[in-house]
């Protein structure tokens, strides 16, 4: 992995012990995950998926520690994610980078002060570059 | 959101248990202390441990997938509202949302739990559930 203080870059490969150890936390029955049934040679990722890049190199606490918040106090707040050609697969290799698409801070009468980060990752076919999915993930650091 | 009408999906999950949250934590790679220690939940005011917002998220994808088809899924977008906790039975429900634009179908979902809703969105799915 390489980083800037706001610019990280990193590798993942879709591994078939991970999707089926994901896809089982989550009580998924399809045999296509690989948790039921006749497990297809080739099985298919969960839509959030991509949560695992923590394994490789992009855990977001530490993330958030580099930018000067305290973890501690930070809530999710929304995710989203993009597939242009549909769900990711096993056996692919991917190129991943994630930026500080934005910053603000706003005032909340339940929380008070709030700091919101937006981190925006894509993740891309190492072979050729294609993007295959894209993440935004909104938190943010409550005052109380 | 829908209030009154009568969902396209309703999915009950499994109860959210400290070990399936400790699985998940091992899956994602995400491990906070409010998600396996009962005593840190407790003071620091739940009822028990609690899930995190990403397994809500992956309960609601999976629900999707599974019911759409696992190549479907080409938007997915989760707002965190309120906290899943140990001893919850999280319920998905499904409504048409309105636009998925070309060769997609548009939907609108609640993650919820004894009478809160935890998480509310929207996804895209492929109108013919097909991978491309």
């Amino acid at each position: 992995m390489s980083a800037d203080r706001r610019r990280w870059r990193f590798e993942v490969r879709v591994e078939r012990g991970k999707i089926v150890e994901l896809a089982r936390s989550l009580g998924a029955r399809d045999p296509g995950f690989g948790t039921a049934g006749d497990p297809p040679s080739t099985l298919v990722a969960p839509p959030t998926f991509p949560v695992v890049v923590a394994h490789w190199g992009v855990a977001n606490r530490e993330q958030l520690v580099e930018l000067g918040y305290d973890a501690t106090r930070v809530l999710h707040g929304e995710e989203r994610y993009a597939y242009p050609d549909g769900p990711l697969e096993e056996g692919e290799r991917l190129e991943g980078e994630t930026v500080v698409a934005e910053e603000r801070e706003t005032d909340s009468r339940s929380h008070g002060r709030l700091r919101i980060v937006r981190f925006h990752t894509e993740l891309r076919r190492a072979a050729d570059a294609t993007l295959r999915v894209e993440i935004d993930r909104t938190v943010m650091e409550v005052e109380r | 959101m829908n209030e009154g009408t009568e969902p396209l999906l309703r999915r009950e999950f499994e109860e959210v248990t400290l070990p399936r949250l400790v699985a998940y934590a091992g899956a994602a790679g995400e491990v906070g202390v409010l998600h396996y220690d009962r005593a840190a939940a407790r003071a620091a005011g739940h009822e028990d441990v609690t899930a995190h917002g990403m397994y809500a998220a992956g309960l609601i994808g999976v629900g999707l997938a599974e019911e759409y088809g696992l190549r479907s899924v080409r938007d997915l977008e989760v707002r965190f509202t309120a906290v899943l906790e140990a001893g919850d039975t999280p319920v998905l429900e499904v409504w048409p949302g309105e636009d998925g634009g070309r060769g997609r179908r548009a939907l609108d979902f609640e993650l919820s739990a004894g009478g809160r809703v935890v998480a509310r969105g929207s996804a895209a799915i492929a109108a013919d559930g097909s991978g491309s």
